[in-house]
């Protein structure tokens, strides 16, 4: 028999990272076993992407540490950035699963200590950044151990300080979380939390990519390297000496041939978990109050009165009802907004970091550029980053799955289903529209492009745009996601919003490389592209609407 | 009027029918109430007679119209209560409001009217200009209540529409669901509640396994039991012939597997 905290930690972990695995059975179907890897290689992608980045940045900085022979100081570095890193995400994670809501209310109602309550939802963010720490970690072990060939208990002790370098941080998340989240009234609204989490997500995550753009226009600057991250006077080496975690995992990594390092590792290991026992045996009933008054919900009385009444229900033709009621669904629940129509302005922000960062790298860009900035790609390069903006919200291509539990309800209501569909893409065209202009506006002033060739842009990216979009509709019509618990399910977790957005990186570069083979004349590029849009829309609207009706007629909401 | 004939599903690749070969009529000026453990299909059925969702089998006629030649007109004449209140937490109840009452078209006038009659009637005047969702499973259920009947349809369709209402909601309800009636209009609606159906329906169908067991009023009920009492319940009469049912099936689905094991032995 499991311990309540057990149990509770594992359902936890369960409805985390519980992914449906295809039974061998299904496997023998070519569909589901198209699916499952096409799953595994996106996955595989993703973290070589992201690996890609690691790897690099330690075999550059081990290329420039090892002449001067503080090679050593690569692990210093790797034990700081990650306990940094995972700080940081962690923080993040504890907030934003502070709540599992209807979930987290049946437990409270259950036998279960304090502690435990607390202790399990610490283990189930503990998961979550245990799987960054090793991944961290791994990739600086795996460069070192290449290169200088340390004994076994090198990597024994390297995985166990990566178990330990999550649980300060935890602990000390949930430190700071409890207080606050039991003093303050507005820490315990819902939306101000998701909305909080997200933007504290935001910030980490430019946060992140400035040190990466930093590191990554660095790396072949060995003294800049040397000074900045691995130096005995940079600021990793200080923070390294003045954080424990960090400092132990040092000692385990470079003096790992000794009892020392092994017994660094444990220490590390035993102050983390330490702490997280304290928090979690101290801090588990204010825990459990500030939950319970989570779960508390306010309503706030408003009285229609009669002139409300009569500005307010005026008769509108249903288009717009349905557009209304897409619009203000989706951008008034904090985790479509931030994950969807939010994009369009994070995107440049992100760029503009890149820009201000890495200014020198760019005006060396623009030199090798401003040959063919004379031709067509001036006005092409800003469409098809106003193409990418405009089709990066996700709307279309969830707009069916977002919709799953009321559809039902909406399908019984006398609405032509095409009409329906015609609401939720004007949404995605609305922000197409906004996405480009953005993506049109900034390339035009970046390469001082004149009115009419940004005027350009802008149409040709609303019409790449809206290609995107249809096609996105489409797979949401024939694949909706109809069976999900947690609203961001629709979104985040739906294979039509990742096909989308790698389709519209596909349209857009496969759209610059024919445009690198083709020889037209300056103009003749929007005549060419805009024309194939057009008619892809145009026959779009012929198809679409038979195959829309045919489909819907299927669906088992 | 609703009518439903020869109606079957079966969801996806499921072995099962949701529904079998079912036929219904809820007639007008008639409460009709539509009983079941639970699975049984009345979900399905409701989904089905109101165009949520197609059948594989079978016609649905709303007022005389059909349902798969004329979807939208059909709807137009339904009002709509579905099981679950939980939709849209994130619109006010009035931005709610008015979006059924433009999908039904129902003019700037009248739906100013019938909202402040309805929401009166229901006590949610106070919380119109609030999100519905700061509101109890009772006021999203009442709110969905007035929202079906802002189109003043002919055929109003309840799915469970007791659950969460308090003593007064509960005893609005049925008087509303009377006075339709009382104007002529067809009322069908699916409980648990034996009690309510017992003394508001006018005639009822209980279904099992997606099978229709009986459909008339109480008296035939108790007529087709044998029962000469006025005063056995339909509690009782409902359990006693879903049970019948239930082990009429398994002694069936113990025979063929007999059947079956004698074949294969031979």
């Amino acid at each position: 028999m499991k311990s309540p905290f057990a149990s509770l930690a594992v359902l936890y972990a369960k409805s985390t990272f519980g992914f449906g695995m295809p039974s061998r059975a299904e496997l023998r179907e070519p569909r589901k076993l198209l699916k499952a890897v096409g799953i595994v290689i996106f996955a595989l992608f993703l973290v070589a992407d992201i690996g890609f980045l690691f790897v690099m940045t330690n075999v550059s900085l081990y290329s420039a540490l090892k002449p001067i022979g503080l090679q050593d100081m690569l692990l210093l570095n790797a034990a700081t950035s990650t306990s940094v890193l995972v700080f940081l995400f962690g923080f993040i994670t504890a907030l934003s699963m502070w709540s599992m809501s209807a979930m987290e209310a049946k437990f409270l109602s259950m036998p279960f200590k304090p502690s435990q309550l607390l202790g399990a939802k610490m283990a189930m963010v503990y998961l979550t950044d245990l799987l960054f720490s090793v991944f961290l970690l791994t990739i600086a072990m795996v460069v070192y151990g290449i290169k200088e060939r340390p004994p076994f208990m090198f990597y024994v002790n390297g995985l166990l300080s990566a178990f330990a370098l999550p649980l300060i941080p935890l602990a000390l998340s949930y430190l700071l979380l409890v207080p606050l989240m039991s003093a303050a009234k507005q820490f315990r609204n819902k939306n101000f939390l998701l909305y909080a989490g997200g933007v504290a997500g935001l910030v980490a995550a430019l946060g992140f990519n400035a040190y990466l753009q930093t590191t990554m226009a660095r790396l072949n600057d060995p003294e800049w390297l040397t000074t900045n991250l691995a130096g005995p006077e940079s600021l990793m080496s200080r923070i390294g000496s003045a954080w424990p975690p960090a400092w132990l995992a040092w000692k385990a990594l470079s003096s790992a041939s000794g009892v020392a390092g092994f017994g660094a590792a444990l220490a590390n290991l035993a102050l983390g978990s330490g702490a997280v026992i304290c928090v979690a045996l101290t801090l588990g009933g204010a825990y459990t109050r500030s939950v319970v008054s989570f779960g508390e919900s306010t309503l706030v009385r408003r009285r229609a009165t009669a002139a409300f009444m009569g500005k307010t229900f005026a008769q509108r033709p249903v288009p717009v009802a349905l557009f209304l009621r897409e619009f203000r669904l989706m951008n008034r629940e904090p985790m479509y907004l931030l994950n969807g129509p939010f994009v369009p302005v994070l995107m440049p922000l992100i760029l503009a970091l890149m820009y201000f960062i890495q200014k020198d790298a760019f005006a060396e860009l623009a030199v090798g550029l401003a040959p063919i900035l004379q031709g067509p790609a001036a006005y092409l390069i800003p469409s098809a980053f106003g193409a990418f903006l405009g089709a990066s919200t996700s709307i279309a291509c969830t707009a069916v799955s977002r919709d799953a539990k009321a559809l039902p309800w909406l399908r019984s209501l006398p609405v032509d289903p095409l009409v329906y569909l015609a609401g939720k893409f004007l949404h995605a065209e609305a922000f197409a529209l906004f996405g480009a202009l953005i993506g049109a506006l900034s390339g035009g002033i970046l390469f001082g492009l004149g009115a009419a060739d940004c005027a350009l842009a802008f149409l040709l990216a609303v019409l790449a745009a809206s290609v995107m979009n249809l096609i996105g509709l489409w797979l949401d019509t024939a694949w909706p996601r109809l069976h999900w618990d947690n609203p961001i399910a629709a979104l985040k977790q739906n294979p039509n919003a990742v096909i989308s957005i790698l389709g519209s990186m596909a349209l857009i570069g496969g759209s610059g490389w024919l445009s690198s083979k083709l020889q037209l004349p300056k103009y003749g590029y929007a005549l060419f592209f805009g024309g194939i849009f057009a008619l892809f829309l145009a026959a779009g609207a012929l198809i679409f609407p038979r195959f829309a009706r045919a489909r819907m007629e299927r669906w088992e909401a | 009027m609703i009518r439903l004939s020869g109606i079957s599903k079966r969801y996806g690749k499921s072995a099962t029918k949701a529904v079998d070969r079912l036929d219904l009529e809820a007639r007008d000026g008639e409460i009709f109430g539509f009983l079941g453990p639970n699975g049984a299909g009345k979900t399905t059925t409701i989904k089905i007679l109101s165009g949520a969702l197609r059948a594989d089998e079978g016609t649905v006629s709303i007022d005389g119209i059909d349902m798969a030649a004329d979807p939208l007109a059909a709807k137009a004449r339904i009002g709509m209560v579905g099981d679950n209140p939980e939709l849209f937490n994130r619109l006010k109840a009035y931005e709610y409001l008015n979006f059924v009452a433009d999908v039904f078209r129902i003019s700037s006038e009248d739906r100013k009217s019938r909202i402040e009659t309805l929401s009166d009637r229901f006590a949610l005047s106070d919380v119109l200009g609030s999100p519905i969702g700061g509101f109890s499973r009772g006021m999203k259920q009442k709110l969905c209540v007035v929202a079906s009947l802002l189109s003043d349809p002919s055929d109003w369709v309840l799915d469970e529409p007791m659950v969460g209402l308090d003593p007064q909601a509960a005893f609005d309800l049925k008087e509303t669901m009377r006075e339709r009636t009382q104007a002529g209009k067809c009322v069908f609606f699916s409980t648990h509640v034996m009690e309510v159906a017992e003394h508001i329906c006018d005639r009822l169908a209980i279904i099992n396994k997606g099978r229709i067991l009986f459909s008339g009023s109480l008296d035939e009920l108790r007529e087709f039991r044998g029962r000469d009492s006025k005063a056995e319940s339909l509690e009782n009469l409902f359990l006693e012939l879903v049970d019948d049912e239930n082990r009429e099936n398994r002694k069936t689905d113990e025979k063929g597997e007999k059947d079956a094991a004698a074949r294969g032995k031979a």
